[in-house]
């Protein structure tokens, strides 16, 4: 009997560390988003980090910073938002709220193109070479268009 | 048939006068004070973040119909002031939401102490102040590297709410 009772202890523990376990890994799989990843036109680099469990991306580094029309560095000028549109580009999180789906997604998030100040549903799709699909759409996932990153660092 | 029509009457009235009470809706301003903010070191040049949370309390009866930011106002600590910092922008963030910029400041003037943000005339915040807690997210952009510098703020919010009973 009590073997038997021994026995039903150490399943219950196999199984519940089998769970924690699983939550780590999960985790750290998610965590591969973080890091700082260039976008294929060369423009920017975009450093993605974990806020409150969901992944946002900032632009750290822009390629051309200064706005040729002013001068000066250039700024979220097509925000939708008027009062915001001195939102300088540089530290502009234009990736936001994202969460791992598992195998090897990161969905429900957002991408703004500061090109037109418009703002896309964003799937990510880590590939088995390290790199990013950005796949940013309207509406329907299938009409929209993707991006390949690159990881830097 | 007096009384018929006083009861009818009456009931009408008394609707109405629940109707009324129902969408009733009640303005105030909800202050989120002493909100501490800290940007560890090392500093590099670009954009660096600091964080703060806080859990909505509000006094007010009723729903939470509409939550705008009023006014967002930084404070060095005493004897410092903002120079490290070239731009400000403040987002509001929770963990079942998503992230709204709410405020800006750029270029943030020389020798201030204090800092008062450009806020957001459109964020509509109703849905974040409804959670159990909210996340503040400061990123300014430091024109240098500061490696052997940790830098310490606060902050008094403001939001003009609406209740609905």
């Amino acid at each position: 009997m009590k073997s038997i009772f021994l026995c039903f202890c150490l399943a219950i523990l196999t199984v519940g560390m089998t769970f924690g376990q699983d939550k780590k890994v999960d985790q750290k799989e998610a965590d591969r988003l973080i890091g700082v990843w260039a976008p294929s036109n060369g423009r920017a680099l975009v450093k993605v980090q974990n806020i409150a469990g969901k992944y946002y991306g900032r632009i750290v580094k822009l390629k051309e910073p200064i706005d040729p029309e002013t001068g000066k560095p250039k700024l979220d000028k097509n925000n939708p938002d008027e009062s915001l549109r001195s939102t300088p580009l540089l530290g502009f999180r234009m990736l936001k709220d994202f969460t791992y789906a598992g195998d090897d997604e990161w969905t429900e998030g957002t991408i703004y193109d500061p090109q037109n100040g418009s703002l896309y549903s964003c799937t990510i799709k880590m590939k088995k070479d390290g790199t990013l699909d950005i796949r940013g759409y309207i509406g329907v996932k299938a009409l929209g268009r993707t991006d390949v990153w690159k990881r830097i660092k | 048939m007096r009384f018929s029509i006083f009861f009818r009457m009456g009931l009408l009235l008394s609707i109405v006068g629940l109707l009324a009470s129902c969408g009733q809706e009640t303005a105030s301003t909800y202050p989120v004070n002493n909100q501490s903010f800290v940007m560890e070191g090392p500093l590099f040049q670009g954009p660096n973040t600091a964080q703060a949370s806080f859990a909505p309390a509000m006094t007010a009866e009723g729903e939470l119909t509409k939550a705008t930011l009023a006014s967002a106002v930084l404070e060095a600590p005493e004897g410092q002031n903002f120079d490290a910092f070239s731009d400000i922008v403040l987002q509001l963030v929770t963990g079942s939401s998503d992230m709204i910029q709410v405020g800006v400041l750029n270029p943030v003037p020389k020798g201030q102490t204090s800092l008062t943000l450009q806020v957001s005339q459109e964020a509509d915040l109703t849905e974040l102040l409804s959670s159990e807690e909210c996340v503040w997210v400061i990123d300014a952009n430091i024109p240098v590297d500061m490696m052997d510098t940790t830098l310490t703020f606060s902050g008094n919010f403001s939001f003009d709410v609406t209740h609905t009973k």
